[in-house]
């Protein structure tokens, strides 16, 4: 393992030394590394990625190293991993050995991917081949296995751990086009079939099907993808089945105002049931939570975007998720405008946030919060000023008492920005009550931070001070972050 | 272990020294990596062909992203008055499957005239390497990456067009002709 790293290294430090105009070498690295205030202890972390192409040929190679200081436990223990991929290209078709990322349509039936900000890596390692069929279609054949890496506890898992030798094969048909023009209809279908080694039952199997129907006509887009899931009940046998999901997006697209509107009806189509899926359908909540992934979800959102006159943009969306049976029930508005006057240096942001959640996150049975927030720019010259601030009212009714808790919770960000090159922080956050759990019974948090684009590529960042955490979720999948003070540095490359 | 990961930090920041600008005659620049996505007008783009036609600004966004927007906000004028002369911008929407629709009426309600193109697997964001979100490049006609722009606050999109008349004509492609028959017949 050292010595893959090291050559890794290796290879990034003679990239500028290539003289051949056919072999492009491109990569980037993330360093982290943090210190924790309360025991001195320390995470690092290196992500470096290599990526070479050369005619039609593509290789990648990815080395992850988190290694957090000791003693280490069971949650909290170094994980590494090596990523590679090997690429040929031409016109018609690729084909693709080892590491990739894959979504079948909106991700009813197979949706793998990386969210950086969030530290999530859900990827597929196998084979996979697409080919480039006449009218834009492609057809896409895969095998491969899943490996779920996420962040929470202040440290990295992989979620699939028990059913990393999970066997996944699959087909897709994407975008065949019937039209022209701005009057078209896309069609596409896909297929899943999954074999876990979890289930030694001969007969057992899973398999997704699903499909999906765009039509547009001019400024419209309709949008409309079912799927439906079979298999075998896991160790126990016997046919599960009546699994079902439904997503349907409309949506107008008009110069100077968009207008979107979604439903979604799942039931048993999240699998498997779990801290992971293969599959990750949508979710309307704007800010990614969702209840279960897919598992028993009902929902809907309403979103629209106007620029009714030049300084000023409107936006406004409603959207609603609950289980069938209302059991758990989250609801979310948001509005927000902007102003940036022409004749002015600045921009002027207000917005408002309406959360009210039921039976969302672990121990909690209620929590209401209304945010109004606030943002101001202004530059002078060289010189950029951004003063953000929010107040937030929260209601929140615990799981293991009657009594209702009424707080709220404030929190403004200071920035001065100099030139191309520097940007200062000074954010403080707030919270009347100093009994909370979630917070670790901590009222104050006081954070600075200093950004240096050393150059073109590279930033360097250090944040030193304390965070509050808190639950927080992106596409559906959520985790709760647990309060951080101490010192936080990145360095970001690119070469 | 420790002075492994020592050695690799001290290697790692030896990188980041081999990353530093020199002379521009002396520049290597890295090639632009060639991609084909739909756009929000239901286009089909490859960068190549855009290249044909003049120099590329290709910014990495997504709606999530503040600062992408501010970005792609604060260039809009810059590309009303440069676009005759052959500048192209791509804002390059990597939001997932599921925010297409969103992507597509926000860009209609923000009347941005560029080239929106959706990379909703992030295929291409993959190949580029994107880590930090606003990330971009301009690109030059032989499809050399001459400059790139990390993150983004008021004021940067001056530097920003600084750049971008690096590599423009100082004439409207029809002008240009004009004046270079103008300076034959002298």
């Amino acid at each position: 393992m050292k010595h893959i790293l090291l050559l890794l290294q290796i290879v990034c430090g003679i990239v500028y030394a290539q003289g051949n105009s056919e072999l492009n070498i491109t990569g980037s690295n993330r360093q982290e590394f943090w210190v924790f205030k309360k025991d001195y202890a320390v995470n690092w972390e290196d992500k470096i990625n290599v990526l070479l192409e050369y005619r039609n040929f593509s290789g990648k190679l990815g080395v992850f190293w988190f290694e957090p200081s000791k003693p280490w436990d069971e949650k909290r223990k170094p994980l590494r991993y090596f990523d590679y991929s090997l690429a040929y290209a031409p016109e018609k078709f690729e084909i693709l050995l080892g590491n990739f990322y894959e979504t079948f349509g909106q991700g009813l039936v197979l949706r793998t991917y990386l969210d950086e900000d969030f530290r999530h890596d859900k990827s597929l390692a196998g084979l996979r081949l697409i080919g480039h069929l006449p009218f834009n279609t492609d057809l896409i054949l895969l095998g491969a296995k899943l490996r779920d890496v996420f962040f929470q506890e202040n440290t990295y898992k992989i979620m699939n751990i028990q059913d990393s030798s999970d066997q996944l094969y699959g087909i897709a048909l994407s975008n065949l086009r019937f039209g022209s023009g701005n009057a078209f209809i896309k069609v596409g279908g896909n297929y899943l079939r999954v074999n876990r080694n979890q289930d030694p039952t001969p007969k057992a199997f899973n398999e997704l099907f699903g499909a999906n129907l765009k039509g547009t006509i001019g400024p419209i887009d309709l949008y409309a993808e079912g799927a439906t899931r079979f298999g075998t009940k896991l160790g126990i046998g016997g046919p599960d089945r009546d699994n079902y999901g439904y997503y349907l997006v409309g949506s107008g697209a008009f110069t100077g105002l968009g207008l979107v509107f979604e439903y979604l009806d799942y039931n048993g189509i999240g699998f498997p049931e779990g801290v992971y899926h293969y599959n990750d359908p949508p979710t309307p909540i704007r800010s990614g939570v969702a209840i279960n992934r897919g598992v028993d979800e009902i929902g809907f959102g309403i979103g629209a975007n106007a620029t009714p006159f030049s300084p000023v943009f409107l936006e406004a969306s409603f959207a609603q998720l609950n289980t069938h049976n209302k059991s758990s029930q989250v609801q979310e508005i948001i509005g927000k405008s902007k102003y940036e006057p022409v004749e002015l240096p600045m921009i002027f942001q207000l917005g408002f946030e309406s959360m009210h959640q039921k039976k969302i996150e672990a121990g909690t049975l209620k929590r209401n919060t209304e945010k109004p927030n606030i943002d101001l720019t202004y530059t002078i010259e060289d010189h950029l000023f951004e003063l953000e601030s929010e107040f937030t009212w929260v209601y929140e009714l615990p799981f293991d008492t009657t009594e209702a808790l009424r707080y709220y919770e404030t929190g403004f960000t200071l920035t001065y920005g100099y030139g191309e090159g520097l940007i200062l922080t000074f954010g403080w956050q707030f919270c009347s009550k100093d009994s909370l759990k979630r917070y670790d019974y901590m009222k104050s948090w006081p954070v600075a931070e200093i950004a240096w684009s050393i150059n073109q590529n590279n930033i360097l960042r250090v944040r030193i001070g304390s965070e509050r955490g808190g639950y927080t979720c992106s596409g559906g999948v959520c985790r709760y972050e647990a309060p951080f003070t101490g010192i936080k540095a990145s360095l970001i490359s690119k070469f | 272990m420790k002075k492994f990961a020592f050695f690799i930090l001290l290697l790692n920041l030896g990188i980041v020294a081999f990353a530093q600008e020199t002379k521009t005659d002396t520049i290597k620049y890295p090639k632009a990596i060639n991609f084909t996505l739909p756009s929000t007008e239901n286009k089909t783009i490859t960068l190549d062909s855009l290249l044909k036609n003049g120099p590329v600004y290709l910014e990495f966004w997504d709606l999530p992203c503040k600062n992408c927007i501010k970005e792609l906000d604060a260039l809009m004028p810059i590309y009303d008055s440069l676009k005759e002369r052959g500048l192209q911008i791509i804002a390059l929407s990597v939001d997932k499957p599921a925010d297409e629709a969103k992507v597509k009426t926000f860009v209609k309600s923000k009347k941005w005239r560029y080239y929106v193109l959706l990379d909703s697997k992030g295929k291409v964001k993959d190949l580029y390497q994107i880590k930090i979100k606003p990330t971009a490049y301009l690109i030059n006609q032989k499809g050399e990456i001459v400059f790139t722009h990390i993150g983004f606050k008021q004021g940067d999109e001056k530097r920003i067009k600084d750049e971008f008349l690096k590599y423009l004509p100082k004439h409207k492609p029809c002008e240009q002709e004009k004046s270079e028959s103008e300076e034959k017949e002298k």
